[in-house]
């Protein structure tokens, strides 16, 4: 028989699910379109789990990459592991997941939950809307305003999961009176076909000053709170568990500084990463991160927290000079305890770090791919990366 | 253990015969339950299996077995193996090898050739072929559900 012909004989139904499970999403998209029996056979909720725990076994890189015309284009790529015994520079090509029309609005992530990405498009000044996004199905949807929002208010909203009722819920919360800085929380729950936003009550008056991490059902953000005795402004971590619609805070000294600092999810628990670059020496020069990583996560007031402080040197990042990363260069940490930093412009070489804290090592990776799909534009105007580590793909459609 | 106890013959489809260490064949579930039964003396009839392709799989096994503590190879070098063994196969020698493991029940082996189809599969037309499937939508389903999911098909 030669390649090209039709098989005789036929592949045991179960053999060809293991087959399939090991495609992309997108792939599976595809192959819907093959015939009856195969549409169906790829949406029945065996497919769909067999499918998620094969992806959960091989997580992706997922990047969200803005393109020439505010329109935002996903990439996916496999995510790369940092080996055990030395320095290694790798190259990775991103594969073109979908796209996403921005439409000439600002766009702010807001964090993601499970393989939903929760974006927020500013139209103008204060007007926004909400949009959910599953680059896995290609779906993305938008969701009413919360009530009482309009533009004259200011208000932030984050996305969370609640693992035992396996429900996504979205918190919104908006500050109603720019004087007394009152605000006002929401909630809304996807997938329950009814997309009313109804109020909770939080017992301590704040409003968010990051963007927001789901760790097993615990939505975790930074917000501003005054402190008579320090000077300036202080922040907190506020703590909302999705299932029980309570909140808890986390007054701690290390976090300063909203700019250089990021909530990440260490193996499963909270952790806090600062970052200082040290530019004094031109020979020298390095990225010093601190790490947090609470202890308790059932007493997160309480708590104790272990700290970590690592120096990685200019030298380590493959050629790339450390002032270039002037944004957000902590991506997160992946599963396996890797730290992820990144660059941030797709018009210039676009490389992602997975740095070992356990051996202090560095795995360089190039990305390629971003610039395939804006079919040869210019490269002029730099242009904003996202990076998620650990992206699952799950086959399962964003319903309201 | 004299030394035809530790072989095993193996023999196919097409009346070829291969001469095996036993530690390479009971790599096998399927032969492993054979001999176990011993419902098989030392020649094992393969019914489902060419000659062509049960060359391959033993290759495949004499690389994986443990064969008196010479299994020294690190799983970088397993690995890297096994990717050049799949590399050139041709979408049949892959479907067969598929039937072959999965009749003579080599996990690791299944597991390396689906993975290497689902690396393979790219478009439709090559899914209808190596799957056998027919298409049987009409021209407006067809339209209607390639609709559903036209994001998947923007490159």
């Amino acid at each position: 028989m030669m390649s090209g012909e039709t098989n005789s004989c036929s592949i045991p139904t179960d053999l060809v699910n293991d087959i399939l499970s090991r495609l992309p999403a997108k792939s599976v998209a595809r192959f819907r379109c093959v015939s009856k029996l195969w549409s169906s056979i790829l949406l029945c909720p065996y497919f769909t789990e067999l499918f998620l725990t094969r992806s959960s076994a091989r997580p992706r890189l997922l990047f969200a990459v803005e393109q020439e015309g505010d329109d935002w284009c996903f990439f996916t790529s496999p995510q790369p592991k940092n080996p055990d015994d030395e320095e290694l520079s790798l190259e990775v090509t991103a594969d073109f997941q979908m796209k996403f029309p921005g439409g000439n609005t600002c766009l702010e992530f807001c964090g993601r939950a499970s393989d939903l990405i929760y974006l927020c498009p500013h139209i103008s000044e204060h007007d926004q809307c909400i949009i959910i996004c599953k680059p896995s199905t290609g779906q993305f949807t938008s969701l009413p305003i919360p009530k009482e929002c309009n533009r004259r208010s200011f208000w932030r909203s984050f996305l969370g999961f609640d693992p035992i009722g396996k429900h996504f819920k979205v918190l919104s919360i908006g500050e109603l009176d720019a004087d007394e800085k009152r605000c006002q929380y929401q909630i809304l729950t996807l997938g329950t076909g009814n997309d009313s936003w109804r109020k909770i009550h939080c017992p301590l008056n704040h409003f968010p000053s990051s963007e927001g991490i789901c760790i097993n059902g615990v939505l975790y953000y930074l917000a501003e709170y005054s402190a008579e005795q320090r000077d300036g402004t202080c922040y907190m971590i506020v703590c909302f568990d999705v299932r029980s619609e309570k909140f808890k805070f986390i007054y701690r000294d290390f976090i300063s500084y909203r700019d250089n600092t990021e909530l990440i999810n260490y193996k499963g628990k909270l952790g806090v990463v600062t970052w200082e670059y040290d530019c004094h020496t031109c020979t020298m020069r390095s990225l010093t991160l601190c790490l947090w990583v609470i202890k308790d996560v059932e007493e997160p007031e309480s708590s104790k927290w272990s700290e970590y402080v690592y120096t990685i040197w200019e030298s380590q990042f493959d050629g790339c000079d450390v002032s270039t990363f002037w944004g957000n260069p902590i991506v997160g940490v992946t599963a396996t305890g890797e730290i992820v930093i990144s660059t941030e412009d797709a018009s210039k070489p676009f490389y992602v770090f997975f740095f070992n804290p356990e051996r202090s090592t560095v795995l360089s990776v190039e990305i390629q791919g971003f610039r395939a799909a804006n079919h040869g534009a210019l490269q002029q105007r730099s242009r904003m990366v996202r990076v998620f580590v650990d992206h699952l793909e799950d086959l399962k459609f964003i319903t309201m | 253990m004299s030394k035809s106890e530790k072989k095993i013959v193996l023999k196919s489809l097409d009346n070829e015969a291969f001469e095996v260490e036993k530690a390479v064949a009971l790599q096998s579930q399927t032969i492993w339950v054979m001999c176990e039964d011993k419902c098989v003396g030392n020649e094992i009839p393969l019914e489902n299996v060419t000659g062509q392709i049960l060359a391959k799989v033993i290759d495949y096994c004499k690389k994986h077995a443990v064969v008196d503590g010479d299994g020294d190879e690190s799983s970088e070098e397993l690995k890297n193996w096994d990717t050049e063994f799949t590399k050139n196969m041709d979408q049949s020698t892959l479907f067969n090898m598929i039937l072959a493991a999965n009749y003579l029940n080599i996990k690791s082996l299944l597991n390396l050739t689906c993975q290497a189809v689902a690396d393979k599969t790219k478009t439709i037309d090559e899914f209808h072929t190596f799957l056998n499937i027919e298409n049987n939508f009409t021209p407006e389903e067809e339209a209607q559900i390639c609709q559903e999911n036209l994001w998947a098909f923007d490159d």
